[in-house]
């Protein structure tokens, strides 16, 4: 009931921010938004049809009618063409009408939509069959703190010795942080979920995320640091000190709220803090952290609890 | 003896409602206690109000003789609790949940090897919850309920989705816990182990106990099981 009536509050706040900033946008731009939009939108949604189609073909109670390919196209293509003239409508009413790039964004999203999950299964089954066993384990390597922070450290040694022509160094540091943040920001709500009802406490979940996260990020910014390089050092500690909070914030978002909620409440505090800091620099870690206590707090009743 | 659980006119409610009426009952250490009812009787809001996983809204709850009825951490940390298997998480191994339940697996396996043996746990803890059946994960959820050593646990229809021979060898191994000192609470639907295993029960119907089973009682059920189903039935409806 709560979520309901916090998406009830907060989508229509949120569109009307959008609206206003869309509207500020030169037309090029707005145009290329529109596109994009549109593209991104038909591509997920094609994507989901065909999805769930292939779940009623092997789990659904209309497995016998989904085999068929008449049948098949006959779900898919009212439903793509619907969802579309939804998500336009949508695009619409946030002030986003460009009748070109609809269409070309619908065009050419349904079918990236519609053949992504194709060749998802292709490129998996190919991995499976010829990727070479160690490659395969790489994925699931849990590096030790010990070890991520001798690499982080010689990460830093290594962009030290890189050149600082064309902030070589700082791009070398940026590669990196995004690597760390691909594997070590994934935060699951159900495992959140499932940690809070076996009984961990809000400092046990973020024990469970955040160390290796600082053991691959901390040593990296202090000796930077200490090198007294002054743009690397920016990356780096920017990157060192916001992805434990983010990934902070969103544990314990995931244990107040359902997912929906936490990750739209999660990127509206992110907005806000980052509006702040533009405005008032001092006011954005203030946003981050007050958020962060008030989700911890609201989650600690949660703890064991099989509602 | 002080019982390991003794509950008094406790009541439980969920959205507000009344599921759990004047309930009392007392389970005491080193016995099986069975608790039998209809779906929707509130058998399962019962065991997660006792095991702490929901909180009481009236009456007594005293664990090994301490008041733990407005405590529901404390509650929760004394008794063993088989989570249910859809809240797992599909991406984690069932190794993986077992540790984040509990002590360090090695540990685990030392103290509920038999269990483990009995479960064919072993060869099912690298596959992802996701993957696996219904009957893996029902595998999985009886021993988190004894990832950490409890003196009291706590499970809901254990033997369901297990085979045939799988749920032999668990209630072997349960009913041997239980002679060691366990006290554990089961809720059942099949006759044969509330007869053959179960020491003491109750029977549930709306949301109240309709019929106490005493270890006389559960006796003359085994020599009797015609008779002891159409009295249980009577109580059920």
């Amino acid at each position: 009931m709560s979520d309901g009536l916090t998406l009830l509050v907060l989508v229509p706040l949120l569109a009307l921010f959008a609206r206003a900033w869309l509207a500020a946008l030169p037309d090029d731009l707005r145009e290329l938004v529109v596109f994009g939009a549109t593209s991104l939108f038909a591509t997920l949604l094609a994507k989901a049809l065909i999805e769930r189609l292939w779940f009623h073909r092997t789990d659904g109670v209309l497995a016998r009618d989904a085999q068929r390919a008449d049948d098949g196209i006959a779900f898919f293509g009212p439903l793509a063409l619907a969802g579309a003239a939804v998500g336009l409508s949508v695009l619409a009413v946030l002030g986003l009408v460009d009748p070109t790039g609809m269409v070309l964004g619908v065009c050419s999203g349904l079918p990236a939509g519609a053949l992504f999950p194709f060749l998802r299964e292709h490129v998996r089954r190919w991995w499976r069959r010829f990727a070479p066993t160690g490659l395969r384990s790489l994925a699931q390597i849990r590096l030790s703190l010990p070890k991520a922070a001798a690499l982080s450290v010689m990460v830093g040694m290594v962009s030290l010795a890189l050149p600082s022509a064309h902030c070589l160094d700082a791009v070398f540091i940026g590669v990196y942080a995004l690597g760390v943040i691909l594997l070590t920001a994934q935060v699951d709500a159900r495992v959140v979920r499932y940690m809070t009802l076996v009984g961990h406490e809000g400092a046990s979940l973020l024990r469970h995320w955040l160390p290796l996260q600082l053991c691959l990020l901390g040593p990296l910014a202090i000796v930077l640091l200490l090198a007294q390089e002054p743009v690397s050092t920016t990356v780096a500690a920017i990157i060192a000190a916001a992805l434990p909070v983010v990934t902070a914030l969103r544990i314990f978002a995931y244990r107040a709220v359902s997912r929906l909620v936490g990750d739209w409440a999660v990127a509206l505090v992110i907005l806000a803090a980052v509006y702040a800091g533009l405005t008032a620099p001092p006011l954005g870690p203030v946003v981050i952290v007050a958020a962060i206590i008030w989700f911890a707090r609201r989650g600690v009743g949660f703890r064991w609890l099989l509602a | 003896m002080t019982a390991a659980i003794a509950i008094t006119a406790l009541n439980v409610n969920r959205g507000g409602l009344p599921i759990v009426q004047d309930v009392s009952a007392a389970v005491m250490p080193a016995s099986w206690f069975g608790v039998i009812g209809a779906n929707g009787s509130g058998k399962t809001t019962l065991r997660r109000a006792i095991a702490g996983r929901l909180p009481i809204a009236q009456g007594r709850c005293v664990v090994f003789g301490e008041e733990r009825a407005q405590d529901r951490g404390a509650r929760a940390q004394v008794i063993g609790f088989a989570p249910p298997i859809e809240h797992f998480p599909a991406s984690l191994r069932l190794r993986q949940l077992l540790e984040l339940a509990g002590d360090p697996l090695e540990a685990q396996h030392e103290r509920n090897g038999d269990l483990w043996d009995a479960l064919g746990l072993k060869e099912l803890l690298d596959i992802p919850a996701g993957e696996c059946s219904s009957g893996m994960r029902q595998r999985a959820a009886i021993a988190l309920a004894f990832a950490k050593p409890c003196p009291i646990v706590i499970l809901d229809e254990p033997f369901n989705w297990l085979d045939p021979v799988a749920a032999f060898d668990v209630r072997a191994v349960l009913a041997r816990l239980v002679a060691e000192g366990l006290a554990l609470i089961t809720a059942l639907h099949d006759l044969t182990t509330l007869c053959g295993f179960c020491d003491s029960g109750i029977v549930m119907a709306k949301g109240r106990v309709s019929l106490t089973l005493d270890t006389d009682r559960l006796r003359a059920g085994r020599n009797d099981p015609v008779r002891f189903e159409s009295d249980l039935v009577a109580a059920l409806r």
